[in-house]
Order: structure tokens, then sequence, then C-alpha cells
């Protein structure tokens, strides 16, 4: 399972794959961070002063300045090799997103 | 849009002789993705802030969400794409249902049906600009004048469509052309609306700190949000980035390596960002200075022409008017 693992990332220094992995991780939280962020003044309540404004401006800039970061580390080759065993799962949600979608 | 046929025009002669070096760069495929923003952002974010406070933003953070996380559904997308040479939804849906040529046909008829209305408002954003430059004239601006522009408007993008568009040079669905135009368009647009907004917030009020207490004074703070629409339209709008029929073409067809998809998460909200950020301050001040009968979805235009700002105002309109055709 551990040659598995480090397949594609065997000329890394051993404790590069965690470090990767836990970047992957971190890709994977990010879009969830940001969307609890993004919707907690809905929580609010009151008009949209100028302070909300900041909040909802200022968190998106910090979401970009983020996900620069994580994507340097991302874009190495060896992680763009195809993973075969996760191609499949993925595709039905879009299906339904895209029928969905066109229906609305 | 004369120079966008040359640029379409030398990019595709690029292409065919094989040298695509920066046609193929991530900041190309980024800058393409903002065929999102239609000509509606251009001029009815502003109007949309000014009748609807801070909801408009909400258009763009459902992209935001979408890109930044790339890593999780948009990586395995492009690559799909890319191993089965999908070229369109109706491609894909079919080709997971054993290339069914029926699925494929109702798929493109809905998305015929979907995208007309946002020709529709294309054609009536440009011509809508074209009327306010030239109600200066002497000689007026009749209704069948604009019906007459918008007729020459959609001539000219059907010409563009056809000759960059839909004569094959890539067996990939590829269009170099198209593409870098729509980079080009970007650039302009944002150069545009960031000239305009720090015209705004310099030159008419007193810089950021008299901004944001104008904010504070103006009718658009009264704005309540409607809680489920923040959501919907940030849930609606995420899903669109990746289903609307143009984006899939930019996002996952025309992609050239996935790992533009990285630079493209960081950038691409990037950009939505700089777009949005003076969005409000010219709502606020359009709404103060100019009368108030005023279409709030011009002020992009109107303030700087109200204020005597020629050279802002051209480049306003540039930014309003430049565009290629869409899918």
């Amino acid at each position: 399972m551990n040659r598995a693992m480090n397949r594609g990332t065997s000329d890394l220094p051993a404790h590069e794959p965690h470090r990767l992995r836990r970047t992957m991780d971190a890709a994977r939280l990010l879009p969830i961070v940001g969307a609890f962020l993004f919707l907690l003044p809905l929580l609010w309540a009151g008009g949209m002063t100028s302070s909300g404004i900041l909040y909802i401006f200022g968190i998106w800039i910090v979401l970009i300045a983020i996900s620069g970061l994580l994507s340097r580390p991302l874009s190495k080759p060896s992680q763009t090799a195809p993973c075969a065993r996760t191609r499949g799962a993925e595709v039905v949600p879009f299906n339904l997103l895209v029928i969905v979608s066109i229906l609305m | 849009m004369i120079l966008l046929f040359l640029v379409a025009f030398a990019a595709e002669k690029r292409t065919a002789k094989g040298q695509l070096g920066w046609l193929r760069s991530p900041l190309v495929y980024t800058l393409s993705l903002s065929i999102y923003t239609t000509a509606w952002t251009f001029y009815g974010a502003v109007g949309y802030a000014a009748r609807s406070g801070l909801e408009f933003v909400t258009i763009y953070l459902g992209p935001t969400l979408v890109v930044v996380g790339w890593w999780w559904i948009l990586r395995k997308l492009v690559r799909i794409g890319r191993t089965q040479r999908i070229t369109s939804i109706a491609d894909l849906i079919s080709s997971r249902y054993g290339k069914s040529n029926t699925l494929g046909v109702i798929v493109t008829v809905m998305a015929v049906i979907g995208a007309t209305p946002y020709i529709a408002l294309q054609l009536q954003s440009v011509t809508l600009s074209y009327a306010v430059f030239a109600s200066d004239r002497p000689d007026g601006w009749a209704t069948s004048d604009l019906n007459a522009t918008a007729l020459w408007v959609a001539a000219g993008l059907t010409l563009f469509t056809i000759l960059f568009g839909t004569r094959n040079l890539d067996a990939n669905e590829r269009h170099h052309g198209v593409v870098t135009a729509i980079a080009l368009e970007a650039v302009v647009k944002l150069a545009a609306l960031l000239a305009v907004g720090a015209f705004v917030v310099w030159g008419i009020a007193g810089g950021p700190a008299d901004i944001l207490n104008r904010i504070d004074a103006s009718p658009v703070s009264q704005w309540q949000m409607k809680g489920d629409r923040w959501f919907t339209l940030i849930f609606l709008s995420g899903v669109a980035f990746i289903t609307l029929p143009r984006m899939f073409q930019v996002l996952v067809v025309e992609n050239s390596d996935e790992r533009h998809l990285a630079t493209a998460s960081w950038a691409f909200p990037l950009y939505v960002f700089l777009m949005s950020l003076f969005v409000v301050p010219i709502a606020v001040v359009g709404l103060s200075a100019l009368p108030a009968d005023a279409n709030p979805d011009l002020f992009v235009l109107t303030l700087p022409l109200a204020y005597d700002a020629e050279k802002i105002a051209m480049l306003s309109f540039l930014g309003g008017f430049s565009r290629p055709p869409r899918w």
C-alpha cells in the first residue's frame, strides 16, 4: 500500500510525500472553508455597510492568496499523472449538475 | 473589433505554422475564462449594485469557489475531457451513455434555447453603449437606428464566428484564434474598469476613506441581504461556471495543459476580484452625482462623461464594446 501511494512521488525526499498529501488535503479543504466564510454574512442582521464589504473582499483576497500558495507545489509534473481508480465516480454527479442546470 | 479580428487571424496563422508558444500559456487560458463575465458585467454590475447592494458579488464568489477547488472537481473534468477528446457538453453526456446521437441532439437543443437570452443581452448592451455615445450628435438617434446597429453588430459577430470558430484547424477542436481574442478583450475590460474605478475613487471622491464614508451614507447601504438569494446565487453561479456551453468550451475543450488549472485557481479569482473592486464605489458616486433618472447600468460610461474625462470614457466604451462572439 505504501508503494502504491508513493508511486508518483518516488523522486522526492522521504518527508515530501507527507507534505504533498497535506497540501492536497489543504487544497480540498480550501473551497469548503471559503464557502463557509462567504456564507457567514447570512447570520448578520441589518444592512450591508462598508465593513461588510471590507469583510467579503478581505476573505476573497485571502482565498486568492492561499490558492496561489497551494497551486505551486500542486502543479509539479508528478502530481498530474493519471489516477485511474478515481476517474469513474466523479462524473455522475457532474451529469446531474448539468441536467439540473439546463432545466433551471 | 477590427483589432480583435486581426489578433484572432494572427493567432490562427501561428497555430497553423505550429508556433504555439505563448498562445498556450496559462495566462491566456486564465484570461479566456473571463468569457464568463459577459457584456452585462461591465455595465450591469454597477446597475445591480446600485439596486441590490452587494448581491452582485455572488455571481463571482461561486466561480471563485469552484476554481479555488480545482483540485477537487475541475481537474478530473479537464482530464476526462482531454483523454476522451470531448468537444462539448452534449459530447460528454452522450459519451457516458455510449455515444448516443439522440442524447447529444437533445442536449444541444436545450443549450441553444438557453443561450438565446445571453446573446440578446449582449446585443442590447452593445447597442445601448453605442446610443449613449451617439446621442451627443446633432442628428439624434431614433429607435430604428438602434435595431439597425444591433443587426450590424450581430452580422459582424457571426462573421467572426464563421471565420474563426467553425473552420476546424485543430483536430482537438481548439480555437486558438478566438481564445486569444477573448484573452485580449479581458485585459481591455479590466484596464477600462480599473481606470474608471481609480478615476471615481481618487478623481471624484477623496480616496478610499472618503469612499467608505460615502458608501455608508448612500442608499446602497440600506440594502438588506436576502439569505436564500445569497446562497442560491453563489451555488448557481458556481454550477453555471462549469455547465454553461461557452465555459465548458474554454475550461475543458480549449485546455491544453492540466497545470494551467493551477494558475487559473488564483489568477481567475484575482481577475474577478479586481473587476468587482470598484463596482460599489462607482455605483455610490453615480447615485449621488448623477440625476435620479440616470440609468445606473451605464454609470461606468456616463460618470466619466459627466466629469469631462473624455479619454477614460473612451476606454470605458471600448471595454464594454469589444467582444468576440459567444458559443
